[in-house]
């Protein structure tokens, strides 16, 4: 079984992008208008949207860099994910209901739609646009690099492409993403993520369980070895320390909210009532999924300071080495499809609601229509995943901090950005355009400046939590100090339900 | 109170502790050390830096933290009659999750200062408080929205008045 490892990893992920393909073909027949390609029509089930939403939110990330970063600083990260049910109160209480109400009422294509009916201003829908399309960008670059240099990784290995190169693999990996998202747009994302969910759920408690039978001696023998190298490693701060813990612990928990790939599938799901089971599936996906994070990390960090394995010699190549080392390789193909899931489930939504935020958004915030938007959102859609396979490969051979420095525009500026716009917003009528146009602003200005002048913040506080911050007393303060806007009745009608 | 006073009041209290944080003075070692023999990790640090008032302002910023959770999710529920008994759990949830915040905070000032071998469940005792008491408590304020929905999320009535409310823009449409 040993000497088919590479073939079974290679057939697997064969496999899987031979059924987003298939996805893709069959979704192309259900897609004939531009409400069904951003919207699936607002006809998704409650399973399909609740492992949709979890597995767009466990990007790659979550495969590869989770696993790195509990190797590298021990617990610390387990901050990002219990978050998971304070994240899923505060998101579905505040948006579930209201959004897809006002999606319903105003046939909102979009989040940047709905925003627009409920603050009636162009420019406001217009910002969010902007916002969530900068944001995209850098997101997405970071996806298409992680997913082909797996790719290269993987190919590298085998005789027939041993020199394969980094520019094919990136052809080769968006190739597949753009063909279903082109021609299934949404339906096909959700329903690839259905299955890219169903897989990372199954791959999350297959390795649980390998990883904790890997380390002789069990769980107990390996936290004993852990906390004899560090008790802080396994504290509730690992490395980190309390404070830093406690910003990601805010940013992410409150971060939900204002994440644009996540609210737009919940406008899309079937009948209201549907959202009373919502958080039952997204939170018991994300918690299975989560497995892997934590257990690759601890196991990978307790083997090496025990000496039963030699030192890694990046902290994020934790989950690729335990996989080839200690995984059985039908449990490794598994979860390198897994991976590949993680970052497509990801990089799909990015791709529908950049190309929305592209034909739809900003050219209706101007005043203008486009006409002819399905075609016009499929050509964009070619258009956003080429600009970030250039953005990525720029970014690799030239200047590396490039994409990192995109990368800011991603969880924490969606954060900022939208956080108050939309879900404070939402439920609060006094909330005024100008008060969310200046959060919108600020919050990007503030993130890329921290960003782009490397400025620390004291105590290990993380530059989205103070973007955050202030864009939340920005827009509350701001919207007291105005006049109280004037509703449209049904906007208000909808703001009491 | 209004629930939008109550955001703005505890999003103000994070960031005045925050405030207070940085003009004291930190840590060198706050977040921990290269770790001696492992260049790929971080180790923590020897010195215990997280004690006294610095562990008393962390608790402090950590209850701050939560009662923002818990106003955004008083704005989000709704002020309705019918929806005190929500606010009412909503509000128990909260305090138990400072309890449990409390706890783990009491645990680690005892494991930092060498209680490294007390275990609970197999683990050190504040890691297990956060798995097994912190984190559970915070799935608490979803299974309100799952179990409530009926009741306080979206009631029978308000799904009429927003049937009724969209049938008469389809007519205005039309």
């Amino acid at each position: 079984m040993e000497a088919l490892r590479q073939p079974i990893i290679l057939g697997s992920l064969g496999a899987y992008m031979l059924l987003c393909l298939g996805v893709g073909v069959w979704a192309l027949r259900r897609t004939e208008s531009t409400r069904e390609f951003f919207m699936a029509g607002r006809n998704l089930g409650v399973i399909v949207t609740g492992v949709a939403m979890f597995s767009s939110t466990m990007s790659g990330f979550g495969f590869v860099g989770g696993p790195g970063l509990v190797y590298r600083i021990g617990l610390s990260s387990i901050w990002m994910l219990v978050t998971v049910g304070v994240s899923n109160a505060i998101a579905d209480f505040c948006l579930g209901k209201r959004l897809r109400m006002f999606a319903e009422l105003t046939d909102s294509l979009s989040l940047p739609d709905a925003v627009g009916a409920r603050y009636g201003a162009e420019s406001t829908r217009g910002l969010t646009a902007l916002a969530i399309l900068l944001g995209i960008l850098g997101y997405l670059a970071t996806q298409i690099l992680a997913m082909a240099t797996v790719l290269q990784s993987l190919l590298t290995g085998t005789e027939m492409f041993a020199g394969i190169s980094l520019v094919t693999c990136v052809a080769v990996s968006s190739s597949v993403l753009v063909f279903y998202c082109v021609t299934g747009g949404i339906l096909a994302s959700v329903y690839t993520d259905l299955v890219q969910g169903t897989v990372m759920a199954l791959a999350g408690a297959l390795v649980f369980v390998t990883a904790l039978t890997t380390f002789p001696g069990g769980g107990g023998a390996m936290i004993d070895s852990l906390v004899a190298d560090d008790p802080a490693s396994v504290s509730p701060w690992g490395t980190l320390g309390i404070v830093g813990c406690l910003s990601w612990y805010f940013l992410f928990a409150v971060g939900v909210s204002g994440q644009p790939h996540l609210l737009t599938k919940g406008m899309m799901i079937r009948r209201l009532r549907d959202y009373r089971f919502l958080p039952v599936v997204a939170i018991g996906g994300y918690l299975l999924t989560a497995l892997l994070w934590i257990s690759i990390g601890l196991v990978m960090r307790a083997l090496v300071v025990s000496g039963a394995h030699p030192e890694l010699t990046r902290a994020d190549s934790a989950a690729p080495v335990f996989l080839e080392t200690y995984a059985h390789p039908l449990l490794a193909g598994v979860v390198f499809a897994a991976l590949f899931a993680a970052i497509m489930s990801t990089a799909d939504s990015f791709l529908n609601i950049g190309a929305a935020a592209l034909v739809h958004d900003i050219p209706k915030s101007l005043g203008r229509s486009l006409g002819n938007e399905l075609s016009r959102a499929r050509w964009a859609t070619v258009g956003i995943a080429l600009v970030a396979a250039l953005f990525a490969l720029y970014s690799h051979y030239e200047n590396e901090r490039l994409v990192a420095l995109l990368g800011v525009f991603g969880w924490s500026t969606f954060a900022a950005a939208l956080v108050p716009t939309v879900a404070v917003g939402f439920n609060w009528k006094r909330a005024t355009p100008l008060a969310a146009n200046v959060a919108i602003v600020t919050s990007l200005a503030v993130n890329f400046g921290i960003e782009l002048f490397d400025i620390g913040l004291p105590w290990g506080v993380h530059g989205g939590m103070a973007s955050l911050l202030l864009s939340l007393t920005l827009f509350i303060t701001l919207s007291m100090a105005s006049r109280p806007p004037r509703l449209a009745p049904e906007v208000a009608a909808v703001m009491d339900l | 109170m209004r629930p939008i006073h109550g955001v703005l009041a505890s999003v103000l209290l994070v960031a005045g502790l925050i405030g207070v944080l940085a003009i004291q003075p930190e840590p060198a070692d706050l977040g921990g050390v290269a770790h001696p023999r492992f260049q790929s990790m971080r180790h923590g640090s020897e010195s215990t830096p997280w004690r006294g008032s610095t562990l008393g302002w962390a608790w402090a910023l950590g209850c701050a933290v939560i009662i923002v959770f818990g106003s955004l999710l008083h704005l989000g529920g709704g002020r309705a009659a019918g929806r005190r008994s929500l606010q009412l759990l909503l509000l128990l949830t909260v305090v138990l999750h400072l309890a449990a915040w409390t706890w783990m905070i009491v645990e680690f000032r005892a494991y930092q200062l060498g209680a490294f071998d007390a275990r609970l469940l197999g683990l050190p005792r504040p890691t297990a408080v956060l798995l097994f008491v912190f984190w559970p408590i915070s799935l608490a304020y979803s299974a309100l929205f799952v179990a409530g929905f009926d009741r306080w999320v979206l009631t029978e009535d308000e799904r009429l008045r927003f049937r009724a409310l969209v049938a008469k823009r389809r007519e205005e449409d039309a």
